[in-house]
């Protein structure tokens, strides 16, 4: 199970699904990262080399002061899942300058390079959907986290969501062509994971939310357990302690859980990482969960 | 949902909350809707012609809308809403307008407007935590870092924009829906924090024919929050309160100090599709499965006569 953890970044940009308090916690601290470089650093040590970061304005001061702390104590850089986009920024783009403004999101000079001119070719004159608009989209994020490796790049659940809405499996196969030619593995990150397992091509992982107490497990824990049980599709869980409601034991020898391929875990403290390791080398050891 | 019923909607406005409602719609009402839009706007026809493919969406003018609609959906910015409306009132079955409504109409059964916070679970929680005569005061909080700069779209431009359409009319609609009467204004004060345009921060305090108090806080300026922050607070005659911030609902008593909560609960319910709140995929059922919006609908008026006091 230890190798199956990802560190996630909500904490950090004080994000709780529990509580809106939170969200001013982490306006207090936003000028200091430290902590959350520390846990980063923590979690290097501890062996967990995989982080999932939203590209928040903030993120790539975190990942430079985190950078600056993984090399005075000689750690590895992580490897990361990059959430994009940032729905925040999207919905701010969208609010003020409608849906148009996404096209804002490019540069021009990479939109015109290799994107726009064939997206013309597609709406007009009915040509080939350009797959590279999306890594069009999906580059200006990239340059975020340039001194980063990016593993998989996670498409963020309102947008997953709404093309799953629309009910467009044409364009998750854009996407997933489109991504694998860049070398980036896709990923996509919902709140609907049997409806979106229908229409994905196969093979392509999902992340969605999953716990015990069943908290924000759509449409209903039970049927979510059945499809964990006979997916064979690789996916990765969040919100498996539905934000500390549930007490650690109890998460991680869940039997459903250990059929993830990746499991989410997040904290704003340093600590945390490190007894979990401990806790979960523990449970290996003695049988309770697999390795 | 009929999944096999095959539908025909219509779209005002191809914008975020348009194409929202379009994914909602396609899980709730029924799997086979073929979407017309109408947008006057040549920007957003152009992004109809861009995108209209991915959406499933068909672009058409007046001269070609169809006969007969099962739903509309008017998203457009509020100000053009009425002469929406006017466009579909005898040819669609069931209307949908984003809030707020600015329908002026006589009272109809088949228009709802998405006032959505009162589908949110944690509003239902709320309410089932108080008797209606035992309420002394009701306050509603909203603050969000929208407006940190000089926007540029209608939402910013003061027309039919600005914190009080926007979540002025939430809040003032929220606080009638708990109250279940309507309430007088007694004093508005607003401010431009960030805006030239348009007011960012909004105090009004109101009061029921019954002598319930009503007390609406805006800011859409407010740096210290990351995302919409809510705080729906009720007061009870005897002073004790309870209150949520729409990811959980506790009971405070007065003698207890600020920090000593108690009866947390938290939103635990359940739905067939979810994009960006539970409650939208409760409204979104709600309109779906219901046929009579009356109730709704006065409270929408209601709301729109208190926002034309404010404007």
């Amino acid at each position: 199970m230890r190798s199956k953890i990802v560190l996630g970044d909500n904490p950090f940009f004080g994000i709780n699904h529990r509580s809106g308090s939170k969200a001013v916690e982490y306006l207090d601290n936003k000028s200091d990262f430290s902590q959350a470089a520390n846990v980063i650093c923590k979690a290097s040590k501890n062996g967990i080399n995989r982080l999932m970061v939203s590209t928040h304005a903030d993120l790539a001061d975190l990942l430079k002061i985190t950078g600056h702390e993984l090399s005075k104590q000689s750690l590895k850089k992580p490897k990361l899942s990059l959430v994009v986009p940032y729905a925040h920024k999207l919905n701010s783009v969208v609010a003020d300058k409608g849906v148009l403004g996404l096209f804002s999101l490019i540069k021009p000079t990479k939109l015109f390079a290799s994107g726009f001119l064939d997206f013309f070719g597609f709406v007009l004159k009915g040509r080939k959907f350009p797959n590279n608009i999306f890594a069009e989209f999906i580059s200006s994020e990239l340059d975020l986290v340039n001194e980063y490796e990016v593993e998989y790049v996670c498409f963020q659940n309102v947008v997953t969501d709404m093309i799953l809405g629309l009910d467009k499996s044409d364009i998750f196969t854009h996407i997933v062509d489109s991504l694998n030619k860049t070398g980036k593995k896709p990923l996509f990150i919902t709140m609907n994971p049997i409806e979106l397992d229908k229409l994905l091509p196969e093979g392509v992982p999902i992340c969605f939310h999953y716990n015990i107490n069943g908290f924000m497990v759509q449409p209903s824990l039970a049927e979510v357990q059945a499809f964990i049980e006979n997916t064979k599709r690789p996916i990765w869980a969040m919100g498996v302690m539905a934000s500390g409601a549930i007490e650690s034991e109890s998460v991680w020898r869940d039997p459903y859980l250990q059929k993830f391929s990746q499991v989410l875990y997040a904290t704003s403290n340093p600590q945390r990482v490190e007894i979990l390791m401990q806790d979960l080398e523990e449970m290996e050891n003695n049988g309770t969960i697999s390795k | 949902m009929n999944s096999n019923l095959k539908c025909k909607g219509l779209l005002f406005g191809f914008g975020r909350m348009g194409i929202t409602h379009i994914a909602l719609f396609n899980k709730y009402f029924s799997e086979n809707i073929e979407w017309d839009v109408f947008d006057p706007s040549w920007k957003t026809r152009l992004m109809v012609r861009f995108l209209g493919s991915l959406a499933n969406v068909n672009l058409v003018t007046e001269e070609q809308m169809d006969k007969e609609y099962d739903l509309a959906i008017i998203c457009s910015p509020p100000q053009f809403h009425a002469d929406n409306y006017n466009l579909v009132k005898t040819n669609a079955k069931k209307v949908f307008v984003e809030k707020p409504g600015y329908i002026h109409s006589d009272l109809v059964s088949n228009i709802y407007v998405g006032y959505v916070l009162r589908h949110a679970p944690c509003i239902a929680q709320l309410i089932s935590r108080v008797e209606l005569e035992h309420i002394k005061k009701v306050k509603v909080e909203i603050r969000a870092n929208t407006v940190l700069e000089q926007g540029s779209g209608w939402r910013a431009s003061g027309k039919g924009g600005g914190v009080v359409n926007e979540f002025g009319s939430h809040a003032i609609n929220l606080a009638k829906y708990i109250v279940k009467d309507e309430y007088e204004l007694t004093s508005m004060e607003t401010e431009k924090i960030v805006s030239n345009n348009c007011p960012d921060l909004c105090r009004m305090k109101g009061i029921t024919q019954s002598g319930v108090e009503v007390e609406i806080f805006l800011n859409w300026s407010d740096a210290s929050v990351r995302k919409p922050a809510y705080l729906v607070e009720i007061t009870r005659h005897d002073n004790s309160q309870v209150a949520t911030d729409l990811f959980q609902v506790w009971n405070k008593l007065e003698k207890e100090n600020a920090s000593d909560i108690s009866g947390v609960a938290y939103w635990e319910n359940k739905c067939q599709f979810y994009i960006r709140g539970l409650e939208f995929s409760e409204q979104a059922r709600y309109f779906s499965e219901h046929s009579d919006f009356t109730q709704d609908l006065q409270d929408s008026i209601f709301t729109d006569n208190i926002l034309r006091q404010s404007l």
